[in-house]
């Protein structure tokens, strides 16, 4: 377990990033690897009941339309629609979960990418609303902050920065007190036998609905900020491809940590293209590498990585580091 | 008077009758063994009475109230508790933690407030009844070792302690013993027989006569989906037809 510590640590360093290193281009990429995070961590969520989720997109879709339709047409605010437009998604994902949680395995799998695939095909299919394949433009900005004394305009990547951050932050403490509590303990019973959980009087599928409830919930966050950050939406944005970099995501990050697995498999899927701009069309294969290796080598995934290394370093390292530590 | 009764129970898989209108009683306060060779249709009796399968016809009452059908969590919080065959552990998790896993039932809190404002005085009350619990099973001392590294004897009383955890009237165990030496067997009967002192019915399935036998008060048996006797171990014994069905072919020539 991280300390508290680190935590703190690693949150105020990237609540200083925008002043460290205030480029552009890094902030859009860390902003995007909040978003992949956060969409990770309801995978790694949904898979800890024992389930494969392989239409997170389909979610990330539903989210990110009901938002920005909300605001285009209805004239809602943003800062109403965001949260609104998450628990329609969740609701959304309470009904089809209600539907797919009966089934399990292969079965499984097979429905939630077809559930993610009608929802993209409604959306290519449907013009007049949701834009059909041409998608939506010009989705606007999120309505400026006044606070007393400045307003916080959404210019420029900053406050996009921090609004997803906060979203980030608000999964984690969410699921960090839910891994926690007595129901993250059912989670992992139910995913680990069905029949024994069932057998000491839990009702499986109630609670398998409920992980796929509240990852659609957070799909749909990421969504709603994702239309209004990108300023607009094409159903091309939410294909299979994009469940499966979550699902890649997961487990390279790694799936038996909830909440680190979830963000370090969320910096790698956005990281790793980046890094290797220059070879595009390698990207694919880097990813099925990485995966092949860590289902190999390390079933852990990167979060595991410390918990491996530590007790294989040679023993004056790891003397220093512990002299270190009691020094700080 | 009996704290369940099987009436007419039929099972059918396909055009094949795993179980054919068997009928029995499980009184309250004993220790009844269900005996019969491989295949009799031991389990999918139990499989029946937990609510995992739907019987073709017949019912079971539990407390005169017919619970067929009904989904397996609810009879468990009826208080109808069951083990599995094979050995079906939390096997990723310490000893303790599937015995915490097992006492979902003794839980009150809802969703937000577990998630938000979790009970500690509940928590650790459970904590401290699982403890008890591994203790009354002899596996304290493992308590923090994953189920998945425990030896075999090991992992079928942990079985028995999350069935346990999950505070049952009835508690039904498949095979308890299978697999174990001797001793370890005799280890395990004296510790159904102290669960059942603690005022809790049990139903034990086993191939195996030999082990129950001297433990049961009293014994059912089947045979290819029927059953052939009823009755206190003494009688079981002497019994033509379960001789016959356990030596089988020598005694019909």
């Amino acid at each position: 377990m991280v300390g508290r510590v680190s935590i703190a640590l690693v949150v105020c360093f990237a609540l200083a990033i925008p002043w460290l290193m205030p480029d552009p281009y890094l902030l859009h990429v860390l902003i995007l690897t909040y978003i992949y995070s956060i969409l990770t961590l309801g995978f790694i969520l949904v898979w800890t009941a024992g389930r494969l989720h392989f239409g997170i997109a389909g979610f990330w879709a539903i989210g990110a339309y009901i938002c920005a339709l909300t605001v285009m047409r209805a004239g809602v605010s943003y800062w109403l629609s965001l949260p609104l437009a998450g628990i329609a998604t969740g609701i959304i994902g309470l009904g089809i979960g209600y539907i797919v949680c009966r089934t399990g395995g292969g079965t499984f799998i097979m429905l939630t990418w077809a559930f993610a695939e009608v929802i993209r095909l409604i959306i290519v299919t449907e013009t007049t609303v949701l834009g059909g394949s041409a998608g939506i433009m010009g989705v606007p900005k999120p309505n400026p902050i006044p606070l007393p004394g400045v307003t916080i305009q959404f210019i420029g990547k900053v406050p996009y920065y921090y609004l997803i951050l906060f979203l980030l932050l608000v999964a984690v403490f969410f699921l960090y007190r839910l891994y926690k509590s007595p129901i993250g303990l059912i989670l992992r019973s139910i995913g680990q036998s069905d029949h024994l959980s069932e057998s000491v009087g839990i009702y499986v599928l109630w609670y398998r609905v409920l992980a796929f409830t509240i990852a659609a919930f957070f799909a749909g966050l990421a969504g709603s900020f994702w239309a209004h950050y990108i300023g607009y939406l094409c159903p091309d944005h939410f294909t299979v491809m994009e469940s499966l970099y979550v699902e890649v995501a997961g487990i390279i990050g790694g799936l038996g940590n909830f909440i680190a697995g979830g963000i370090i498999g969320g910096f790698f899927i956005v990281v790793v293209p980046e890094v290797f701009r220059a070879f595009k069309q390698w990207v694919p294969v880097i990813y099925g590498v990485a995966l092949i290796t860590v289902i190999l080598f390390l079933r852990g995934g990167l979060a595991s990585l410390p918990g491996v290394i530590r007790p294989r370093l040679p023993k004056w390292v790891t003397e220093r580091v512990r002299k270190g530590n009691g020094a700080a | 008077m009996a704290l369940l009764e099987v009436r007419r129970i039929t099972k059918y898989f396909g055009g094949l009758a795993a179980l054919k209108e068997v009928e029995f009683e499980v009184h309250k306060g004993e220790l009844l063994g269900i005996i019969g060779p491989n295949g009799a249709g031991k389990t999918t009796l139990y499989n029946i009475v937990t609510g995992f399968y739907k019987p073709t016809s017949g019912s079971i009452i539990f407390r005169g109230e017919n619970i067929v059908g009904q989904r397996m969590d609810r009879i468990t919080r009826k208080g109808i508790v069951r083990t599995w065959q094979t050995t079906v552990l939390f096997e990723n998790m310490s000893a303790l933690e599937n015995v915490i896993a097992g006492h979902h039932l003794s839980r009150k809190a809802g969703f937000w407030k577990s998630v938000f404002f979790p009970s500690r005085h509940e928590e650790k009350e459970i904590a401290k009844r699982s403890i008890d619990i591994l203790e009354f099973l002899g596996l304290v001392s493992v308590r923090n070792q994953l189920a998945r590294s425990l030896p075999h004897g090991y992992k079928r009383a942990l079985g028995v302690a999350i069935a346990l955890a999950a505070r049952p009237d009835i508690l039904l165990l498949d095979e308890p013993v299978t697999g174990m030496n001797p001793e370890e067997t005799a280890t395990m009967m004296k510790i159904l027989e102290r669960i059942r002192d603690r005022g809790v019915t049990l139903g034990i399935i086993e191939h195996d006569v030999r082990a129950v036998m001297s433990t049961c008060d009293r014994i059912v048996v089947l045979n290819f989906g029927q059953k052939i006797a009823e009755g206190v171990p003494q009688e079981i014994q002497r019994n033509k037809d379960v001789i016959q069905a356990y030596l089988g072919a020598e005694k019909r020539k």
